[in-house]
């Protein structure tokens, strides 16, 4: 009986321990540089964004680590909760002491964990990276409250302004040269990161249409669908009655198999169509379309053209060693722990955490699509074309590259020729 | 020297000519006092661990929202599928309130309550004109509804990104109190909800509200007003469920529809009820610790968890004692009916 008693004391004391904190981890300047990834594992772009950290780590262990000290990458599911995400954070900082948490998530995500780590940081410095959440609520905080967001970075394709700005203007002259058009049908996902485009952002940007409209393209048709939408055929009619001769769809997120099958049998499956982003320009859709998505034309990061010499190794390792395809966010992940590690080579270390923002808004460092930066004074990414999303067309079962120009593989043509 | 013995029901400690005895046999536990002490007691031993310690604020909370729903299943004899949608409206509300107009928290608090009752009650027919699967359907529609709201007026309820930056209840110097404290006031939610919920199941109330849980149109004949007890068990538990809402707004500071509002949210507090006991309000707070821990240590699992934790609660289900859950295991040897029952003779 006594026995019993002394292990049962023993097993209090031990577990007394273990909860008060006495083994806890304290911060750290020596040893392995703790950086935490967070995402939703069921979700298959957090997979393949945490496939593509575990391979930017690997590869800078493997070469000798960070000024000689390994990365440690501590791994953690949100379930796209935000509870759990906001749960999750605090243990990365406080308990494990990361010196930077990635979240390889939606924006809200992004959004929460900015603002937990907004109340850590002052006690618990350390940086934050969103590597997937797009739109513009995160840089925005960096922006309005520089000191209590000092700590945050973006890393997604664009920024609204930068679409407006950079990329629409790009494109519209794209299919001006290329499609010769004239009038077109714009069609947007109703999804806060396409609200600048449908209203344009106060002194800095006109919407989407009126940019159309200065560079002489007549807007014939404008329409908002809901993410449940999976009816596009009335869309597609009135589209093609409208007289429109290329079809602009600022979408990422909607039903895009479904979109694409009945865009191929309306009345408009002559005119030809842009997606912004999403399924559509990512290699499974060929077979899930049955083809059906051949002279569609789509910003897509995935076409196996070397815009680095980092581009394609980076995508036949992840498929060959981490057993995932690379899907949006997962070049970004990557790319954002390049930069991170040449900021921390520049600054010497990891001991000043101010320091190392000073240097995470002036590096540049090769990445797989271009070059890896943040903007000094709001941290998103660097805009193209230091950073590139290509525009590809889907032609008889492969994406080609028709811009920009650089690294074009094919011309673009029309829909109905592909289908001959 | 203090000499501790391991009896099969107790421990007795000796101590020169006094003794105390703990007795570890469950039934003979005084269960509000030790169930209390326990959640009381938790910050110390895991307040190094704030993720932790926010992981059992958010158990309290699932069981907030949990023991409201339990009462309202009991009180209408209707199976709620969305109360998430006043846990919507209550966070909205605050939320909303508090980041364009500056409302405190307390004033947030009163809003709350008040848009959650106007709400409720325009809603409460359903209770009256709709049984069973039809009610259920009616629920489950409407925080659906309401997400799809939040799309629609992006500019109000910022869609998928949800609002951020409303003012927290408490803020103290360093960031670790602020989460013990956070824990101990969600403790205090779910604590007084539970004392409402069981102070309304034991009372007179209580006896006509199983009256229409067994049988309306029998308990209407015995002249209970089957209707007022309705909307008022529609209402009430209602306004509780927003207040979570209003909670979570001022807790995690952050709150967007995409998170509270979709079915699978809706699935974890069902889930919580029928793995706590579905009969009885106390089960909420063990399911909803269960399920967090499980949840969170499932975690490590990695991609299995997807699955290895639906086939945990499937077991749970399946052979925890049928509609008695956790709560019912625990009361097994103890019967004691902790809710009013009336029996009606149905010959």
């Amino acid at each position: 009986m006594m026995k019993k008693i002394h292990l049962f004391t023993a097993m209090v004391l031990v577990f007394l321990l273990i909860t008060t904190g006495v083994w806890a981890a304290s911060p750290d300047t020596t040893g392995p540089i703790k950086i935490g990834f967070m995402g939703n594992m069921s979700a298959p772009f957090s997979l393949s964004a945490k496939a593509a950290a575990a391979m930017a780590v690997d590869e800078i262990n493997q070469a000798g680590g960070i000024n000689g000290r390994q990365i440690k990458l501590i791994v953690e599911d949100t379930k796209g909760e935000i509870p759990k995400a906001v749960e999750i954070y605090k243990k990365l900082v406080m308990n494990d002491r990361v010196l930077a948490v990635f979240i390889g998530e939606k924006v809200e995500m992004g959004v929460a964990g900015m603002e937990i780590g907004a109340e850590l940081f002052p006690e618990y410095p350390h940086i934050f990276f969103s590597t997937i959440g797009s739109g513009d609520d995160i840089w925005h905080r960096v922006r309005d409250n520089y000191k209590k967001y000092r700590f945050g970075f973006q890393t997604y394709y664009a920024i609204s302004t930068n679409y407006l700005k950079i990329l629409a203007p790009d494109n519209i002259d794209c299919f001006k040269n290329q499609i010769k058009i004239k009038k077109v049908a714009i069609l947007y996902e109703d999804m806060e990161w396409t609200k600048p485009l449908r209203q344009g952002i106060p002194n800095v940007s006109p919407s989407l249409a009126a940019i159309y409209k200065g560079k002489g393209v007549n807007v014939v048709y404008e329409t908002t669908t809901s993410l449940d939408q999976k009816m596009f055929n009335p869309i597609f009619e009135e589209i093609a009655k409208s007289g429109a001769d290329f079809i602009d769809c600022a979408v990422g997120y909607i039903d895009q198999p479904a979109f694409v099958k009945q865009w191929a049998q309306s009345s408009a499956r002559n005119i030809p169509v842009f997606i912004w982003g999403g399924l559509a320009g990512m290699p499974p859709i060929w077979k899930m379309t049955e083809g059906k998505v051949n002279g569609i034309m789509v910003g897509s990061s995935l076409v196996r053209v070397a815009i680095t010499p980092k581009t394609i190794p980076f995508m036949d390792n992840l498929v060959k060693n981490y057993k995932v395809g690379p899907i949006f966010g997962s070049h970004t992940t990557y790319d954002t722990i390049y930069g991170f590690k040449k900021a921390i080579e520049k600054a010497g270390g990891t001991g000043n955490i101010d320091n190392l923002i000073k240097q995470l808004e002036q590096v540049e460092e090769v990445a797989v699509l271009g070059t890896i930066g943040w903007d000094a004074k709001y941290h998103y990414n660097l805009p193209p074309p230091k950073y590139v999303t290509p525009i590809v067309q889907w032609q008889d079962g492969e994406m080609k590259v028709i811009y920009p120009l650089k690294y074009k593989m094919a011309d673009y043509k029309a829909p109905k020729d592909l289908r001959k | 020297m203090v000499n501790f013995e391991l009896r099969r029901d107790r421990i007795v400690a000796r101590w020169r000519d006094k003794k105390t005895e703990w007795v570890i046999e469950p039934r003979y536990w005084r269960n509000p006092i030790i169930g209390i002490s326990i959640l009381l007691m938790l910050p110390l031993f895991v307040r190094s661990y704030p993720h932790i310690l926010t992981m059992f604020t958010t158990a309290n909370l699932y069981a907030a929202i949990a023991i409201p729903l339990a009462l309202q299943m009991l009180g209408t004899g209707r199976v709620n599928f969305g109360p998430q949608l006043y846990l919507g409206i209550g966070g909205y509300t605050a939320a909303l309130l508090n980041l364009h107009f500056g409302w405190s928290p307390a004033m947030t608090l009163a809003a709350t309550i008040t848009v959650c009752a106007v709400i409720a009650l325009a809603l409460s027919p359903t209770t009256l004109i709709a049984k069973g699967l039809y009610f259920s359907l009616i629920t489950l529609i409407l925080p659906l509804t309401f997400l799809d709201v939040t799309y629609i007026w992006g500019d109000l309820f910022r869609g998928e990104v949800g609002l951020v930056g409303m003012s927290p209840l408490l803020t103290f110097e360093k960031v670790s109190w602020n989460y013990i404290a956070y824990y101990y006031l969600s403790l205090f939610l779910m604590l007084t909800y539970l004392l409402f919920c069981d102070r309304t199941v034991r009372s007179r109330i209580g006896i006509s509200m199983a009256a229409v849980n067994e049988n309306e149109n029998v308990a209407r004949m015995m002249g209970v007003r089957v209707d007022a007890y309705k909307i008022f068990f529609y209402v009430a538990p209602s306004i509780l469920t927003g207040i979570a809402g209003w909670f979570i707004v001022h807790t995690f500071r952050t709150f967007a529809g995409v998170t509270y509002l979709p079915l699978d949210f809706m699935t974890k507090i069902l889930i919580i009820v029928i793995v706590g006991g579905r009969a009885f309000l106390y089960g909420a707070i063990p399911g909803a610790y269960l399920i967090s821990i499980l949840e969170d240590s499932l975690r490590g699992l990695g991609p299995v968890n997807y699955f290895v934790f639906p086939l945990i609660l499937i077991a749970l289900i399946v052979f925890l004692p049928r509609g008695e859950g956790l709560w019912g295991l625990y009361k097994k040897k103890r019967p004691r009916d902790y809710f009013p029952k009336l029996h009606v003779r149905r010959e």
